[in-house]
């Protein structure tokens, strides 16, 4: 047997080499092979040189790019910081647009939560005078506006329209000595007229002594008049002084609308009949109930209410 | 008994040797640029192997030399060890007909070898079904990479040589210590 297998040893060498890859080849195309365990063995010798190899690579590249090839490096920083410049500015101006558009959405919100048909114009000018609080805004007769509409934020009521041109709109803000906005508190339904008093509070006028007020509440629009819709906030109470003798208290009213940072606003050219019928509705239920104490309207106010219900049914 | 020991360690360090060479193969030429002019450093050992080493000893180490380089490759196993059998069954067929004296007939044989190993890879590719446009890729990089390896063998057979001198596997230095042996036999006689 061991002479057969020495005098045939050549070919039975060279049989034996050519048929294990071949028989490697068989099986390793019929099913997809892993590492075996004498793999593993060769490859945990390897595998640290080659991490080793390639991690000096690496750092012998690297040194090179931040250390000798540093020929255009001047060059390169006057163009970043060149770019960078321009980069800044339109990083700005971006996020300028996306605060515009978070208001935009808010207002947009706002608008489909009341029902309301409304035109959105920017605030382009303040009035010149500081003891007037008037605005201007980029919406004029052209758009739909008109005089005496209602002018509104997500926030709450800005003010109405004074008066207007093709292109443009004055509006009287809550803050304008002229403003005169019917309200109510949210809470106990006291009513009065919001005026404007300085650049950052309003009073409430018209209030009976026994009504219940208290710092904190919340005034909203009553609807009468015809200009506001109603429920749209008018500000908050911060500062109530019932005194012990007369027939009304003094009330001051932090606008709810920030004033300050007003930059969109939003006209409100027509209210939607579901509105219409909640203040029909809402109304003739005070007036059954005979809660509400209708006050003395100031004398804007009272002109434009009659205009109202001479045009109205 | 130093040296029968280091004589016995000549393969598993050569199999060693040849495993780092792979190694540093991967992750050396890894680069586009350099992957052009990469050498086959396992190539380079096959041929050493079938010039160097009894046909039994080549075949063994070969088939060994061949795992290792697909250990560190995704080609289906066995492609590569087939090609470098070819390779060696060349070399040895080389020695055989060939008059090969020296590092420079060498080189020429990993020349050759490198070329024939393409051709083996590309022609068991088609076989299997494995070639789409492969080929045109491996005939672009035949040439350098056949200089390349040819030029690495050059330095490297050097080194293999000295190599075997110093594990005693050397034919030249078994006959320089059988002839020394002699000589001291001689002298012993004589006195």
């Amino acid at each position: 047997m061991f002479k057969y297998l020495r005098e045939y040893r050549f070919s039975i060498t060279l049989f034996l080499l050519l048929l294990i890859p071949v028989i490697s080849i068989d099986t390793a195309t019929r099913a997809p092979r892993d590492y075996r365990p004498h793999d593993r063995v060769v490859l945990f010798v390897t595998a640290p040189i080659q991490a080793a190899i390639s991690w000096t690579l690496e750092h012998l590249v690297m040194g090179f790019e931040n250390y000798i090839f540093l020929w255009n490096t001047q060059r390169d920083h006057h163009r970043m910081i060149e770019e960078n410049r321009k980069l800044l500015g339109k990083f700005a101006a971006l996020r300028e647009m996306q605060q515009e558009n978070i208001r935009l959405r808010k207002l947009l919100d706002f608008t489909s939560t009341h029902q309301l048909k409304t035109v959105i114009a920017r605030v382009i000018a303040k009035d010149v005078s500081s003891e007037f609080r008037a605005i201007r805004i980029n919406r004029g007769e052209s758009s739909g506006i008109r005089k005496n509409m209602a002018v509104i934020t997500n926030e709450g009521v800005v003010g109405r329209v004074l008066r207007t041109t093709r292109k443009t709109a004055d509006v009287v803000t809550v803050l304008d000595l002229l403003s005169a906005v019917d309200s109510i508190v949210e809470r106990s339904r006291a009513r009065g007229i919001v005026e404007g008093m300085t650049d950052e509070v309003c009073q409430l006028k018209f209030v009976i002594r026994t009504d219940d007020i208290e710092p904190g509440d919340l005034l909203i629009t009553s609807g009468l008049g015809g200009i506001f819709p109603k429920g749209i906030p008018v500000g908050t109470v911060s500062r109530a002084n019932r005194k012990a003798y007369g027939i009304s208290q003094e009330v001051e009213v932090r606008p709810s609308v920030d004033f300050s940072r007003l930059e969109e606003v939003m006209i409100v050219t027509e209210q939607s009949a579901a509105v219409d019928a909640i203040e029909a509705t809402e109304g003739l239920n005070e007036a059954e109930a005979g809660t509400s104490v209708e006050p003395a309207a100031p004398e804007s106010e009272t002109k434009d209410s009659k205009k109202t219900r001479e045009k109205g049914p | 008994m130093n040296r029968l020991l280091l004589r016995t360690l000549n393969a598993p360090l050569l199999i060693l040797l040849v495993a780092l060479s792979v190694a540093i193969q991967s992750s050396l030429f890894q680069s586009e640029l350099l992957s052009m002019v990469q050498p086959d450093f396992v190539l380079i050992a096959v041929i050493w192997c079938g010039l160097r080493r009894s046909f039994t000893e080549a075949a063994i180490l070969t088939l060994i030399f061949g795992e290792i380089a697909e250990i560190h490759s995704s080609s289906p196993q066995g492609i590569l060890t087939l090609c470098y059998v070819g390779v060696l069954l060349l070399s040895m067929a080389s020695l055989k007909l060939l008059v090969l004296k020296g590092r420079r007939s060498w080189v020429l044989v990993a020349l050759a070898g490198s070329v024939l190993w393409k051709g083996l890879f590309l022609g068991l590719l088609y076989l299997l079904d494995l070639i789409d446009n492969q080929w045109r890729h491996t005939l672009l990089l035949l040439v350098p990479a056949a200089l390349s390896t040819a030029g690495f063998g050059y330095v490297i057979f050097r080194y293999l040589e000295k190599f075997d001198d110093w594990s005693w596997k050397s034919e030249r230095v078994r006959n320089a210590i059988e002839g020394d042996l002699l000589l001291a036999d001689i002298d012993d006689e004589e006195d």
